[in-house]
């Protein structure tokens, strides 16, 4: 579904205003990202309507949804704290909002969705024995399998550890090819962004500083302000290639280094890359 | 083995060996009494009071749904509404753990008795020939247990509440929920745990009352608690009081595996997400109405104490204010008692700072790690289904009546679990990693105890002695049992007055209760800021 944001407009306690508008086309993988307190997840609980605004219009496809309460808007939200019912188990959890929702069929669209997250046979399990990624799984689950509009993703990658936040990136990107949804999330982590999405907006105060593609980011920053928040990294433009029937990427760069020395080693995740067409 | 090793060793004897002289060995004797009964069948001892065991549980159970249907709107207010005053009525709310029970019957045969000032108003102002019998009997009892306990399931419910994850209520919105599916789903599930734990220790508390009903319930209206009691004193039938005893350990044991059951399950966190409390309003009809129900639990903990202050000074015959209620107890020497007031209050402190030192020191060696033993778990799980006066029989049978120093271990022993759940809150709450940063800096034992531990306890320390000191001094069936009409203490010497019919100067002589209980109280709450007492 295609999200409109007109010209939402909330003053902040740190004096500072949102001003913000954005457009994201249906199916995209949008990231908001930005330094802690720009507003970032302000943003999705307004997109949400678990926030309210003063001005500006939120569309959700043609129809305006700005006075629509949350619980009538359809749009999966996942927490950045998983906010998993703990007295609830991992069935009840994803099933909750299809009760709510009055769907039918609730048992097979709740053990579709655990098998979209790959938690199959973990109904029974109580929520709070399971693992950090487990969790947040089930809080995607959830999310998900009252087959939502939109899906809104605060820091889903926080407080995971390294290893599993690399799995649990190859996940996200899994599930965006899978179910096609509209995806927004909120990350304070631009490489997490690159590989995800479609296309990132940098914010800063409650302001967009730009908005696109993941590599014009990169390569072309409008400003200061983001050109300073992708400094740390450095893009390399590469090609496929196949070697004895593996598959590689083949690149040239040059890394600009402050110390001086003969040899160097790099290191690179080998997670870290994405092909484009043009 | 060290040094330090052998101290401990002689520390964790010493509680254990207290525990067992003065908890376990009488509770033994009961059970052996219960079992060496000749003739005597259980089953028809227990048969033959079978309307005092329904009556136990019917009143026990009436008081705790009242306490729940006052209880949990009023945590609502507490932990979800923000109004002037929040930090005072929350004070407020602690007075009832404090109020000894032989003055909520003083002051509710004020207000609510027959010639009370509810009767007055009815008959002077409505017009009403005969005054109505609110006090005697059932419901009495159920007005006062009420009185006495809603403010544990509130100040239980509102911890919980207060520390609700509030993200669990927006994203059960965004799933979908709308408030009352939010509230019937997700809170009241959320909160069910803290309403059995404090449901089922207000049933134990109203299931084991016993100034209250011995006062109030008259003949007719008899509960185990108080049938134990006169079978031991009255009939002098020790078999049958064992039994009874032995009973009510056993219901009470299964209702305390409930208390902690769910009071483990709502242990509160520290890092959720909470919401901010809402000011009421009242212009809206929903803050009318939320404001005139705290101004009414304000009014219901409040006027008990204000009638204690005012009868104790206002003489209704003539219609002046005087002293001549404290005169009169201060002055004669009561044959009833064979005391007077001065003895009487004299008792009264030297048990209550011994049970409160012992108790705390006791509480600190169970709650501190160092000499902490497991046993420590079982007593205190058995130290709630054990009654008063059960706990006072088995001293009888063990230790016999008339001796102030056994009197004073027992109250150390009743006051215990109180002085152990405020310091162990108080010591769980430093965190492990200090300890072990002060062991890697080089502190042995002793200096993690002074340097680390004690520093963080101070306060602990001075609620679990203001706060035991009260539970001592408002003690009356232990006493009522043991004291051999020698060591009359306040509570004592107020029910025999009342049993006299001299409510004038039982009230003077509460008042002087009230007040010395106030001033633990006031250290209580002054030090409680960062404690949990309940």
């Amino acid at each position: 579904m295609q999200i409109r944001l007109e010209k939402l407009k909330l003053v902040f306690e740190n004096f500072w205003e949102m001003n913000f508008s954005l457009k994201i086309k249906d199916g995209c993988f949008t990231s908001i990202v930005g330094p802690s307190g720009c507003g970032k997840t302000t943003l999705l609980r307004i997109i949400s309507g678990l926030q309210e605004i003063e001005e500006g219009k939120i569309f959700f496809g043609e129809k305006e949804v700005t006075k629509v309460p949350a619980e009538k808007r359809n749009a999966g939200f996942v927490f950045q704290g998983d906010a998993l019912f703990t007295h609830l188990n991992v069935f009840e959890n994803i099933a909750f909002g299809l009760k709510m929702k009055k769907q039918k069929n609730i048992k097979e669209k709740v053990l579709k969705a655990l098998e979209l997250v790959h938690l199959n046979g973990f109904e029974k399990r109580r929520v709070t024995k399971l693992s950090g990624g487990e969790k947040r799984r089930v809080a995607i689950a959830r999310a998900i399998a009252f087959e939502p509009d939109l899906l809104l993703l605060d820091e889903p990658l926080s407080g995971l550890d390294a290893k599993l936040k690399e799995k649990m990136k190859v996940f996200l990107k899994e599930l965006s090819e899978k179910t096609g949804l509209t995806i927004i999330m909120v990350t304070h982590d631009i490489d997490e962004a690159f590989f995800l999405s479609d296309r990132i907006v940098v914010m800063d105060k409650g302001k967009k500083m730009q908005e696109g593609k993941p590599e014009e980011i990169f390569l072309k920053p409008k400003n200061d302000f983001v050109k300073n928040f992708v400094s740390d990294y450095v893009l390399v433009e590469g090609k496929q290639k196949n070697l004895h029937g593996k598959n590689f990427i083949e690149g040239k760069f040059l890394l600009p280094v402050k110390k001086t020395g003969k040899k160097a080693l790099i290191n690179f995740k080998k997670t870290n890359y994405k092909f484009f067409d043009s | 083995m060290g040094k330090n090793n052998y101290f401990r060793l002689i520390l964790k004897l010493f509680f254990v060996s207290f525990f067992f002289f003065f908890f376990f060995y009488p509770l033994l004797l009961i059970l052996i009494k219960s079992f060496s009964l000749g003739n005597v069948n259980i089953i028809e001892v227990l048969a033959s009071k079978e309307k005092i065991i329904l009556n136990s549980f019917f009143q026990a159970g009436v008081s705790t749904f009242f306490c729940l249907l006052i209880g949990i709107p009023a945590a609502f207010l507490l932990a979800r509404r923000d109004f002037p005053g929040k930090k005072f009525f929350k004070a407020l709310s602690l007075i009832p753990f404090v109020f000894p029970s032989i003055l909520v019957v003083v002051s509710f045969v004020i207000i609510f008795g027959n010639n009370g000032w509810i009767n007055l108003f009815l008959k002077n102002f409505l017009g009403l020939p005969k005054h109505v019998q609110f006090l005697y009997g059932f419901s009495g009892i159920i007005l006062a247990h009420v009185f006495y306990n809603f403010s544990i399931v509130m100040r239980f419910v509102a911890g919980a509440w207060e520390n609700l994850d509030s993200t669990m209520k927006e994203a059960a919105k965004s799933l979908g929920a709308n408030k009352i599916q939010i509230f019937w789903n997700i809170t009241l599930r959320q909160l069910l745990p803290s309403i059995l734990a404090s449901a089922s220790l207000v049933f134990i508390f109203c299931f084991m009352s016993f100034a209250i009903v011995i006062s109030l319930g008259g003949i007719q209206f008899s509960t185990l608690e108080v049938e134990i009691f006169r079978q031991i004193t009255r009939r002098i039938d020790f078999a049958t009081g064992a039994v009874l005893s032995l009973f009510q350990f056993v219901i009470l044991s299964l209702v305390g595996f409930v208390y902690f059951y769910f009071s483990k399950k709502f242990s509160i966190k520290e890092k959720t997400i909470k919401e901010k409390p809402k000011k009421i309003s009242v212009k809206s009809f929903k803050g009318l109405i939320e404001t005139v129900f705290l101004l009414f639990i304000a009014a219901a903990i409040i006027l008990p104490i204000v009638s204690l202050v005012f009868f104790a000074f206002f003489n209704p015959e003539t219609g002046e204010f005087t002293l001549k209620a404290f005169q009169k107890i201060f002055s004669e020497y009561n044959s009833l008692l064979g005391t007077n007031a001065l003895t009487s209050v004299f008792y009264s402190l030297v048990l209550a700072v011994f049970a409160s030192v012992t108790a705390t020191i006791m509480g600190l060696l169970a709650s501190l790690k160092q000499t902490r033993v497991s046993l420590i778990n079982v007593f205190i799980a058995s130290s709630v289904a054990v009654s008063v006066i059960t706990l006072a029989f088995g001293y009888f049978l063990g230790f016999g009546s008339g001796n102030l120093i056994v009197i004073a271990l027992g109250h150390s022993i009743l006051a215990f679990p109180f002085a152990f759940r405020v310091l162990n809150n108080a010591l769980e709450k430093i965190d492990e990693e200090s300890i072990e940063a002060a062991k890697s800096l080089g502190a042995n034992e002793w200096n993690v105890f002074k340097k680390i531990q004690f520093p963080r306890i101070k306060n602990a320390l001075f609620v679990s002695l203001g706060f035991c000191f009260a539970v001592s001094l408002s003690e009356l069936g232990f006493v009522l049992v043991l004291y051999d009409g020698i060591y009359a203490t306040m509570p004592v010497y107020i029910y025999r007055l009342l049993a006299t019919f001299d409510l004038f100067a039982a009230t003077a002589m509460g008042l002087i209760l009230i007040s010395i209980s106030f001033l633990a109280f006031y250290s209580i709450e002054f030090f409680s800021k960062e404690e949990q007492v309940f």
